[in-house]
């Protein structure tokens, strides 16, 4: 009869093992993600180009991701260099890039710019169609 | 052609009515415990799977005939749209994807609730129940919110034509593969469902369903990689993964559902990690169904605009009810739930399932986050923000790499228990291999830490992997004194299950490898004229020849780039910059040159009426061998998938339990 009683306690030292493992687990888990986020280029301000205009030139070792509308009549390119307007109808920013645009980049399109602004200019990395995977036609 | 749009919302209507017929007559059936009202609910389910089908032929019919008073027709084909992509416009938006995910539920319902027999019969009342509930959801979505059927106030000459991106050979396969790997977890989960639900938690549910799991997987594992695929060959930024939401989605319910896969593998043999399992499956489905609703519901371009949009108001409760409920089901029942044997020794085959499954869970949580933070974000703090690659990159290579390792340490070591000077000798070879490859690329130059890890821990792993089939052909090639490759083939025949996974694990490691090259990735870009040249890495690209033509669709504007390294003739490529007229779009036709060392891949970014491009050129080594591993693993869920049921069951044979220790020291 005593069979159950050493049982349980048999269980308890297991009991503890499984918890400090799924401590260990879930602590390294929130480590890793904690620092990834940390990571240059891992997590960017997403904003309007009058948002982006109150906020002013971005912090070193950051980048912003910008969204509007280019502006007709302002795209101008020299080789790969392109130099742009974007707007979200209030503020309008200059983009620069040589980098390659999307293809449906045109007049009005609405696109996200990625890269550093130094208050008068935004210097892009990438420049994306926005939202790619909404495969909507265009009015 | 006339056609037969008419058919679709009546037919849609009826198939509801019939689902919620199905879902009372297997509810009774359950409740009374009476096959004849359960055997009613199965013809009600094929029913319901007919009218489905009536009501995508309508949809189908209808993009044939160039029905342009559909709405979605005008939307997503033209007049000048090719027969095959007209096909692909049934998934090309929101309501007809949704419709295409329905018609698979409901034939996949019919298809389980037929053939379930032997101990999975009992669960097909409450199986059929969940389906039959799900499938209602999805039907009532279908006529009111995501109705495909509706009408246009005024009938236009032609449609807006489908977004040239999607008019790909690989959209033809994609979607259809992931919808068919996200909808078949369905079957799992509801035989799950109806374990929990029913208390008949022996191994029925999850071994009757193991080919619906394994079919449901490959699907989604090809269709992942297929995407990849369609991106490198016609986004044209020279990569195959971007970690944007949309592939985020679809590779959540895969990394659960592989951790599934393996963990029913423990509690076939041991009676362990049952409420692991079922958690891991309702997981799965129900990241599979956030996965469908997070590519269709306008969720990604901001929060506003999903709860603002009619299918999202919808999705967000029926996520929420399912994963409530399945968790509720899964409290209620974890009584019956527990282990009957527990972890022997950390040195055991189970401990690295144990192990894998965490990380797989572990990788799924960490992108699911990625994925969502600009959600979250926004709500908590009205600020919108973006999750690039470098988070995901940093999170998941460590993940992966330990994932590789243990694909490696598996086929080394023994169920239950090892001593650890065997697994030591056991593991010398395969320890070798990845020393001389890390030793061997670190003095050529590699710099790269992630990816000299990589490729080392891909040669133990193979190592280790190879190792485990020359030893079964050599059994077998004594036993049967044969050659070694009959010997190989009458192994692998008679293993199915085991040779097959190591088959797909060959297969991960390739992929890896693949992945890894890009460690030595490099890029140009330059404005060239006819006649100009550049180069990149060890090729000369001169621009032979400008061609422009005119099809009724496009413009397509061809440059011929004649491609030499080290003075000698290597070939051809010529990519393309088209303009679509239906969508006044221009779009990049790239071209490549693969091989296994790497990949040449040129594209234009921009070219103008002389043949002035702007062209990018990448050299992707290793690449090839992405692809080259995506055909390994499929071969392998080929043989994993012909294990005849006799096998099964043999293989699902608990390992033998030890006899208690009694005796008094």
């Amino acid at each position: 009869m005593e069979q159950p009683a050493s049982s349980s306690s048999a269980l308890a030292p297991r009991r503890a093992k499984l918890v400090i493992g799924a401590l260990v687990v879930v602590v390294s888990l929130f480590g890793l993600v904690g620092w990834a986020m940390g990571r240059p280029g891992s997590t960017s301000f997403y904003l309007t180009t009058s948002e982006l205009v109150a906020k002013g030139a971005t912090p070193a070792g950051q980048d912003y991701r910008v969204n509007g509308k280019v502006v007709p009549g302002s795209i101008h390119h020299q080789g790969l260099r392109y130099s742009f307007a974007l707007s979200d109808g209030k503020k309008p920013i200059t983009v620069v890039t040589s980098r390659p645009l999307p293809d449906t980049f045109k007049p009005h399109a609405d696109v996200v710019a990625r890269g550093r602004y130094n208050g008068a200019r935004f210097t892009a990395s990438e420049v994306l169609a926005k939202c790619p995977s909404k495969f909507k036609p265009q009015d | 052609m006339r056609s037969l749009a008419g058919l679709g919302r009546p037919s849609l209507v009826a198939a509801l009515l019939l689902a919620l017929v199905a879902l009372g007559f297997y509810i009774a059936g359950a409740l009374r415990q009476r096959d004849d009202l359960t055997a009613a609910g199965r013809r009600a389910s094929y029913s319901a799977a007919g009218f489905v089908g009536l009501a995508t032929l309508a949809l189908v019919s209808a993009l044939y005939a160039h029905d342009f008073s559909l709405a979605y027709v005008t939307d997503y084909s033209s007049r000048s749209l090719s027969g095959g992509y007209m096909l692909s416009a049934l998934w090309g938006g929101m309501e007809g994807s949704l419709l295409f995910w329905t018609l698979l539920l409901t034939v996949f319902t019919a298809v389980a609730v037929a053939t379930a027999s032997g101990r999975a019969a009992r669960l097909v009342a409450g199986a059929g129940a969940t389906l039959s509930g799900i499938a209602a959801f999805f039907i009532l979505l279908l006529l009111a919110p995501a109705n495909p059927f509706v009408r246009l106030a005024q009938t236009p000459a032609d449609g807006h034509g489908l977004n040239p991106l999607l008019q790909s050979p690989g959209m033809l396969i994609h979607p259809p593969l992931l919808y068919t790997g996200f909808v078949g977890f369905s079957i799992p989960f509801a035989f799950a469902i109806s374990a929990l639900v029913g208390k008949r938690l022996n191994d029925a549910w999850f071994t009757s369903t193991r080919r619906w799991t394994l079919f449901a997987w490959s699907a989604l594992s090809i269709g992942i990689v297929l995407g990849g695929a369609w991106a490198y060959t016609e986004l044209g930024w020279g990569g195959y993964w971007a970690w944007d939401p949309v592939e985020n989605a679809s590779f959540l319910p895969w990394l659960t559902a592989t951790a599934y896969l393996h963990s029913v593998v423990i509690q076939e043999k041991r009676r362990m990690l049952k409420v692991w399992n079922v958690s891991l499956i309702v997981l799965t489905y129900v990241l599979a169904v956030f996965g469908t609703f997070l590519t269709r519901s306008g969720i990604l371009s901001s929060i506003h605009t999903f709860s603002e949009g009619p299918v999202g108001k919808w999705f967000l409760p029926f996520l929420g009810i399912m994963l409530v409920a399945s968790l509720a089901v899964i409290v209620w029942r974890l009584d019956s739930l527990k282990s009957e044997h527990t972890l022997d020794s950390l040195l055991s085959r189970e401990s690295t399932f144990l192990a894998q499954n965490i990380l797989l869970v572990a990788a799924a949580f960490t992108i699911l986050w990625g994925t969502i933070y600009p959600i979250i974000a926004e709500t908590f703090t009205g600020q919108r923000v973006s999750v690039g690659p470098p988070f995901f990159d940093s999170v998941f290579i460590p993940i992966a790499l330990a994932i590789v390792v243990l694909m490696g340490i598996g086929p080394l070591i023994s169920w239950r228990r090892m001593s650890k000077e065997r697994l030591l000798a056991m593991a010398r070879p395969p320890v070798i291999a990845g020393a001389v490859v890390a030793g061997v690329l670190a003095a050529t130059g590699l710099r790269s830490l992630g990816a000299l890890l990589a490729f080392a821990l891909c040669a133990f792993t193979a190592v280790a992997i190879l190792g485990e089939f020359a030893r079964g052909s050599s059994g077998a090639r004594r036993r049967d004194a044969t050659g070694w490759l009959p010997a190989l083939a009458t192994t692998i025949a008679r293993n199915r299950r085991r040779y097959g996974g190591y088959i797909v694990h060959l297969g991960v490691v390739l992929v890896v490898i693949g992945i890894a090259g890009s460690a030595w990735r490099t890029e140009r870009q330059a404005v060239v004229k006819p006649g100009d040249a550049m180069r990149v890495g060890a090729y000369t690209l001169t621009y032979a020849n400008f061609t422009e033509d005119a099809t009724p669709e496009k413009l397509i504007d061809k440059a011929d780039i004649r491609v030499t390294r080290g003075g000698s003739y290597v070939t051809t490529l010529s990519p393309q910059r088209n303009f679509h007229f239906a969508q006044q779009q221009p779009q990049s036709e790239v071209a490549i040159r693969s091989t296994p060392v790497d990949d040449l891949y040129l594209v234009i970014t921009s070219i103008d009426k002389k043949g002035t491009a702007a062209l990018r050129a990448f050299i992707n080594p290793l690449t090839w061998w992405i692809w080259a591993g995506a055909v390994v693993m499929a071969s392998g869920m080929g043989v994993l998938l012909t294990e005849r049921a006799g096998a099964r069951a043999a293989a699902a044979a608990p390992v033998p339990q030890r006899q208690p220790v009694t005796v008094a020291k």
